[in-house]
């Protein structure tokens, strides 16, 4: 029906004619210098480009005949308004970031103005963020706009960050956003290969209306990514630099030392039999395992970069280096990337290409686990009394009962290194349709290429090497490769006829992802190699038979989809859209589904009833959306158990040197997409010649029918079965806000702030189910995700030493633990986020001042459990334990050790999470043109800058934010955010 | 003009068209790594593969696998639920200070219906039946063209499906009784992956397992031949798991007469051999193994002793240390090593049970941890073959294997006279030393009216809680909280 109605549409706007037009002339230059701005970007006053300026800066554009007035936008260069007169119009620019009048929303597969748009979606300017030296751009995202929340919980070189837009969107699906790099969908949290020096915005779809297009994707937002395209002009090279250090934060865990340490354990039992001199020996020795561990990284990073064009081709094209070493001893990401986009074609047909291509060498260490190996476990769990080397300089043994593996062996012996190859390119060519004027045919085809190959070596003296076949040392090389291929192709038309704006576009696109994967594993290492030369040939005698592993999967999506919009005096915007997508994921009767969206905006500041307090209120309007989105990742992405989840599967395994076959889930035909339902109003406004400008948005948004593993009588053989079931609902407040509170001929500050409340519940649960339990957290209609479920800990008796726990009833106490006591603590999301900028400018002198923040969750703290439980004697302890209870009438919350130890599931390890972090100070010199006068140069800055300088919280922990992973429970093995302080140079020429 | 324009968008459109209808069969994809499992079997070959798919189960966590497996999420625990845990509950074995505590609510006897270790025993042994039951609602329509192998195949998976329901029980019922109408667990005859299903009295539970075993006997013999192959159930396993049931159900002379059957094909090993029984360097005496072939298949006694990081985590009681005639009694050096000082600090005697350390180890503290679990072997047939005669009054025929046993076994052994309950006595002890190790002392105490376990005179232990009463609860596991909440019709046990 939908091509149907297309083609109507078609017809029915092909038949206005083209209005009379005249001819606007001029030259832009700078105001400072005065030198000719060319490649800028003349439109008329509802968007529509009309020219650019050549390399003389003179323009000569044609606009309908009752057009009074342009704009004139240019990147680093306020927004201008000129009133046609007539004759030549001269036109000065300033330098600067204004660009309320003429800025440009990437809408996803389209674009329109800021003005005319009636979703929410957030624009990130990349260049105020870009030089801040962290190897994954989603981490940088982390405070820019309302609405996403970004957790940036590790420091390990190339990490990627957990990105929540709008709240969690689902219990077992994919929560990310979707992220498109030039109409090409690419694997979120696969960031370390691509530079963000390429990247020219970022435009955050936050509602369903904007996101909707997107269809059975979107649910978790979109995020879409331009980069840099040439600029007509003479050829321009920026070169950048930086350098710089990283240390490690510190943590308000404190643990026992030495002399502590050993009369704790002579206390309890003595386990490790030490006598008196031991005691006196070993007390000398305070290893602090920290010091060990953590040093000083360096960061430094290279860019060079070249744009310019002609009015008919245009280039850009960039190299870069980054190399980052991780504060944690022997890790670290090494990153060579290059760039090239290229636009050529006539007045009719564009073709253009856009490729990045990237390597990156990763080393990194284990994270985010309990495993006793993980030399991040070891700093906390290692004794202060043993050195991490002996007298003889070789690694030390830890001989007590402990056993510890010394994490430092285990650390530099058993290296592990990623390297990866990313590609993502497109090409597209778009066609002026002739004889129907404003109808243009597009069509983009892009690949999303990401190769990896893993090396593992584990080296026959260490721990690790005491878990692996043979016990005598491995060698693991796996490799596997996913190419997504991304093919668009549609049909837009524009038209504008005397107040109306209409634009119609149809589009049909095919997505198919492909991964495979092989690896093997080999042992008895007992060659002096760290490679596949070190693997001794297997046999039945030896033992050391290799592990042979591969898999692979596939999955397609086919989408059919159309979104019109309508502007009527460039005050009233409507828009619709539509989106049908079939998924090879789900069974044959849940294959295809729909979205939908419409939007409304309506500029209020350009009525006349208004137009008393236009001096004062320069804009206000309101804007309403409504829609649909979908997710169709269930589980993990790329396994056969996520593609295929609707099916039962059969997976290989072995037994006695046979294969077999293991039924692996019970499979659901009815399987099919969550799907999320959002509305959204806004307001935006504009006081004082845009001194303040400000939005506001409300949105409220339910998703239904998520993925939920109903749990199953375990008697079936399954614990559980995928399904869809139950509600969620997300609502909120976001507060974007910006301050110009001071602004003098060489002084400004500016303040960008933004706020968001997110208030996540669930609204319904499957087979009328009200509360659903997973070891410490909980489902419960009418509380958010992720609401921790425990009993609540009562202290100490003070008689005894027993623990105390509350009853249900919280009124009385008990020593029995009880699970059946257990109630409803705080959520691990935050509900309260945002960041806060200060910039204060003079004489080109900038101070740039980042705040984030986000407040109200609680964090599980394993890491203290793991220092703090009695039962870990053995291990490195907590000073917490020194109070714990030993004669009746101590007062204290730490129970006497004999005790049967349950605080586990108590409150006692839950703290507030809430944090404010400085997460990016930089002081900046602009040199200004009169300096440099003569030289080549056409721009130079110099900066420093720091990072997470400063955290407030009062987590006991190395980071209040957590690791990036769905558990709620934070695990262990922390690698603590950097604290980084780099010197860096921007240079154009 | 516009009559032009309009065919350039109707052929534009004809083409949008034309390229979505191509592409709608691209979403039709079949896994290429797996099989999809939405039909019936299609052969026997499948049936077979699944088969083996199912024993491969049984190195899961919640039966014979005790590795930890270190993964991105944490640690998924593996009890070994039916390998060492019921040593760690039982007088046999007790925690060391070189143990993370994983398993001391099951050691103390402290767990509730959240236990972990608990839900993943009890997922595990349905996980196993389910696989059986898809081979049984399947096999019969593709017999026609090998009725012998079908016969096969359906006598391992019926012996397969009593044998896990069987040792739900072990765990799970409050009593042993043959005819008790205490509930038991849910007996799950049919694959159904929506069923929630009550749990039926002991009695039914008893029924079924021995009309399962029967059938499983009926279809072996049926099938003519036995595979000789120790990693796969076949008759003579069959009848080791009804000898076993019947012993657990008071059937004295059923139990006898399995055991004879038992013993009259398989002889006890002689000294020489018998360490190698543990080593997996012979097969004496084994009807069926589990096999362990690479720590990748886990390993079933680690959580015990770790021999690779030299890890006593649970230690043999000196009380059952000194039972044995440390110098005359092969069993003692082949279960039991003083592994000495710990790298040069530690306690002295410092034990482990070096019983399952590994393959073809060297010396004490070697061994990569991964053999062979034996599941059944003759020796304790010929305990409970003495066991069930005593019971039925035949004391000679009891004494004479009991006799017969530790003449195998100590070195000079001169023949016993025991007779009444001393013999009983003497019957009871012989099966703790014999079967040390091997998951039974639990569940023999159990059977044996609950008799209280008291390992109070331990020294060096972390663990404070060292007496299990005739009367606890804990005598019976708690029904997974996780089955009560999914399964209305769950009904939990005693206590909890």
């Amino acid at each position: 029906m939908k091509k149907v109605l297309l083609l109507v549409m078609l017809t029915v706007t092909s038949f206005y004619l083209a209005s009379a037009q005249k001819i606007v002339s001029g030259k832009v230059t700078d105001e400072k210098g005065g030198t000719a701005l060319p490649g800028v970007t003349i439109s008329l006053k509802n968007g529509k480009a009309v020219g650019t300026s050549d390399a003389q800066g003179n323009f000569a554009v044609s606009v309908p005949n009752n057009t009074q007035a342009i704009l004139l936008s240019y990147i680093g260069y306020n927004d201008i308004e000129t009133v046609i007169g007539t004759g030549n119009l001269n036109v000065t620019m300033t330098a600067g970031k204004n660009r309320s009048l003429t800025e440009v929303v990437i809408t996803g597969y389209g674009n329109k103005t800021k003005r005319s748009s009636s979703g929410s979606i957030g624009t990130v300017v990349m260049d105020d963020i870009r030089t801040q030296p962290i190897a994954s751009f989603d981490q940088l995202l982390q405070g820019q706009s309302s609405g996403v929340f970004v957790k940036t919980g590790t420091g390990q070189p190339g990490a990627s960050a957990d990105v929540l837009i709008r709240g969690r969107n689902s219990l077992n699906g994919a929560t990310s956003p979707l992220y498109i790099v030039d109409g090409v969908e690419v694997t979120a949290a696969d960031f370390s290969t691509l530079n963000q020096g390429d990247f020219e915005s970022i435009s955050l779809l936050k509602d369903a209306a904007s996101a909707s297009i997107y269809g059975s994707r979107a649910a978790g937002g979109v995020i879409v990514i331009t980069t840099k395209k040439g600029r007509v002009g003479a050829t321009r090279f920026n070169y950048d630099f930086q350098y710089g250090r990283s240390d490690w934060p510190g943590s308000k865990l404190k643990l026992m030392n030495s002399s502590e340490k050993l009369g704790y354990e002579l206390e309890h039992g003595n386990p490790n039999g030490w006598t008196p001199a031991d005691v006196d020996s070993l007390s000398k020795i305070n290893t602090d395992w920290e010091d060990v561990f953590f040093h000083t990284g360096i960061t430094q990073s290279h860019q060079l970069s070249a744009s310019g064009g002609s009015e008919r081709t245009k280039f850009y094209t960039s190299l870069a280096y980054f190399d980052q070493t991780g504060i944690v001893r022997a890790t670290g990401l090494k990153r060579y990337t290059g760039r090239l986009n290229i636009e050529t074609g006539t007045e009719k047909l564009k073709v253009g290409f856009n490729s990045s291509f990237g390597y990156s060498k990763l080393q990194n260490t284990r994270e985010n686990d309990q495993y006793v190996g993980s030399p991040l476990n070891a700093i906390l769990w290692s004794l202060p009394y043993i050195t991490p080397y002996d007298k003889d300089g070789k690694y030390s043994v830890d001989n007590t009962a402990n056993a510890q593996a010394n994490p430092l062996q285990e650390l530099l012996e058993n290296p592990t290194s990623t390297n990866q190859w990313k590609g993502i390119a497109n090409v597209f060519a778009e066609y002026k349709i002739p004889f129907v004027k404003d109808l243009t045919a597009r069509t983009s085809w892009g690949m999303d290429y990401t190769q990896k190959e893993a090396q593992a070596f584990v080296s026959p003296d260490t721990y690790a090497s005491t878990q692996v076949v043979g016990t005598t040392g491995s060698f693991a090389h796996g490799f596997n490769r996913l190419l997504r291929l991304t093919g668009t192709t549609s049909l837009n038309y524009k038209k504008t006829v005397g107040s109306h704006d209409f634009s119609v576009s149809g589009y049909t696109e095919y997505i198919e992802s492909n991964y495979r994967s092989f690896g093997f594993t080999g042992y008895g290492i007992l060659l002096p190699f760290q490679n596949e030369a070190a693997i001794t040939a297997g046999t039945a005698d030896n033992g050391f038979i290799p592990n042979v592993t591969g898999r692979g999967t596939k999955s397609a999506l086919i989408s059919y989809f159309a979104e019109a919009d309508y502007g009527y005096l460039n005050k009233y915007f409507l828009h619709a859209g539509f989106r049908r997508d079939g998924s090879s994921r789900f069974g044959a009767n849940n294959k295809y589904a729909n979205f939908y969206n419409v939007g409304a905006a309506w500029i209020i500041s350009d009525e006349n009833f208004f137009a008393s307090l236009k001096n004062k209120i320069n804009l206000l309007k309101f804007k309403l959306s409504y829609g649909t989105v979908g997710n169709q990742i269930y589980g993990v992405p790329n396994f056969e158990a996520s593609d295929f989840a609707s099916r039962p599967l059969f997976g290989k395994v072995n037994y006695g040197g046979n294969p077999g076959l293991s039924l692996n889930s019970p499979g659901n035909p009815n399987l099919r997409w969550e799907e999320k339902s959002s509305f959204n109003a806004g307001l935006e406004f504009g006081l004082f010649k845009n001194r303040v400008t400000a939005t506001v948005e409300y949105y409220n948004s339910k998703t239904k029918d998520l993925f939920y593993a109903i749990p199953l009588s375990q008697t079936t053989g399954f614990t559980s079965v995928i399904s869809n079931g139950g509600t969620l609902g997300n609502k909120g407040i976001e507060l974007g806000l910006k301050l110009i509170p001071l602004k003098t001929r060489n002084f400004s500050w500016t303040i960008d702030a933004n706020f968001t409340y997110n208030k996540n519940t669930v609204l319904a649960l499957p087979d009328g189910t009200d509360t659903v339990t997973f070891g410490s957290t909980t489902l419960k209609i009418g509380k958010p995700a992720q609401t921790f479920f425990l009993v609540k800990y009562a202290g100490v008796d003070p008689a005894n030493g027993d623990p105390l726990y509350y009853t249900k009833d919280g009124k009385g106490t008990t020593n029995v633990y009880d699970p059946s006591d257990r109630v409803f603590f705080g959520t691990a999301d935050a509900p309260y986020f945002g960041g806060i900028t200060n910039t204060f400018n003079f004489k080109g002198i900038e101070l740039e001042v980042f705040w984030i923040y986000s407040l109200g969750n609680v964090i599980y703290n394993n890491d203290r459990l793991n220092v703090e439980n009695p039962a870990y004697l053995v291990s490195g302890l907590s000073k917490d334990l020194l109070r714990e209870w030993r004669n009746p009438g101590d007062i204290t919350v730490i129970p006497r050790s004999s005790s049967d130890y349950q605080l586990t599931n108590t409150d006692y390890f839950l703290e507030n999470g809430g944090f404010w972090r400085l997460r990016n100070i930089r002081l900046s010199y602009d040199i200004p043109k009169s300096i440099l006068g003569k030289s080549k140069l056409n721009s130079l800055r110099v900066f420093a800058q720091g990072q997470n300088l400063y955290t407030y919280t009062k987590y006991r922990g190395y980071d209040p934010e957590l690791p990036i992973g769905e558990a709620a429970v934070h695990q262990g093995a922390v690698y603590p955010t950097l604290k980084t302080i780099t010197l860096g140079i921007n240079i154009g020429f | 003009m516009k009559r032009i324009n309009l065919n350039y968008i109707q052929i534009a459109t004809l083409l949008l068209l034309t390229l979505l209808t191509a592409c709608s069969k691209k979403i039709d994809i079949t896994p290429q790594f797996s099989l999809d499992g939405s039909k019936p079997l299609t052969s026997l070959d499948q049936a077979d593969f699944v088969l083996t798919g199912t024993y491969n189960s049984f190195l899961g966590g919640g039966y014979f696998n005790s590795v930890p497996t270190a993964n991105t999420a944490g640690q998924t625990l593996q009890p070994a639920s039916f390998s060492g845990l019921p040593d760690m509950m039982s007088d046999d074995l007790v925690e060391t200070f070189e143990d993370f505590p994983n398993y001391r609510k099951a050691s103390e006897w402290t767990y509730t219906a959240d236990e972990a270790n608990v839900q993943i025993t009890f997922a595990n042994c349905y996980n196993v039946i389910s696989g059986v039951n898809i081979i049984l609602r399947d096999v019969d329509n593709l017999s026609a063209i090998e009725p012998d192998r079908a016969n096969n195949i359906k006598g391992q998976a019926l012996a397969i499906r009593a044998m896990a329901h069987f040792d739900l029980l072990r765990y799970f019922a409050t009593t042993f009784d043959r005819n008790s109408t205490e509930l038991g667990i849910a007996y799950i005859k049919t694959y159904d992956a929506t069923g929630k299903p009550s749990r039926n009295s002991i009695k039914e539970c008893y029924d079924n397992i021995f009309a399962d075993v029967n059938a499983a006997i009926t279809a072996f013999n049926a099938s003519g031949s036995s595979s000789g192959d120790v990693s796969r159930i076949d008759v003579n396993a069959a009848y080791a798991l009804k000898a076993r049931a019947s012993l657990y159900a008071g059937l004295w002379q059923d139990a006898a007469d399995a055991s004879t059957l038992l013993i009259d094909q398989l002889s006890l090993a002689n000294m020489d051999d018998f360490p190698g029984i543990w080593t997996d360097d012979n097969d004496e005496e084994v009807i069926w193994k589990v096999k362990f072939q690479s720590v990748n298949d886990g390993t079933p006694y680690e959580n015990v002793f770790f021999a690779r990081g030299n890890k006593s985590l649970y230690r043999p009681t000196l009380t059952i240390d000194a039972l044995y005639d440390a110098a005359n009694d092969v069993r003692h050096d082949t279960y039991i090593a003083n592994v000495g000082t710990f790298n040069g600090i530690g306690h002295d005697p410092r034990l482990a049970v070096i019983k399952h350390r590994g393959k073809s180890p060297a010396s004490a503290t070697e061994g990569g941890g991964f053999v062979d679990w034996k599941v059944f072997r003759v020796a304790e047939f010929y305990l409970s073959r003495a066991e069930a005669n005593f019971q039925l009054g035949n004391e000679a025929s009891a004494l004479a294997d009991l006799n017969a046993l530790r003449t195998a076994r100590i070195i000079g052994f001169v023949d016993g006279t025991e007779t009444g309950s001393a013999l009983l006595d003497a019957i009871k002890l012989e099966r703790r030393k014999e079967l040390a190790f091997e998951g039974h002392r639990f569940f023999d105490l159990k059977r044996w009216d609950k008799t209280q376990i008291d390992r109070c005179g331990e020294i060096d232990s972390p663990s404070s809680i060292c007496e299990l009463d005739h009367s606890s609860r804990a005598w019976a596991w708690p029904i997974p909280e996780t089955e009560i909440s999914a399964n209305p019709n769950m009904i939990q046990n005693p206590g909890y």
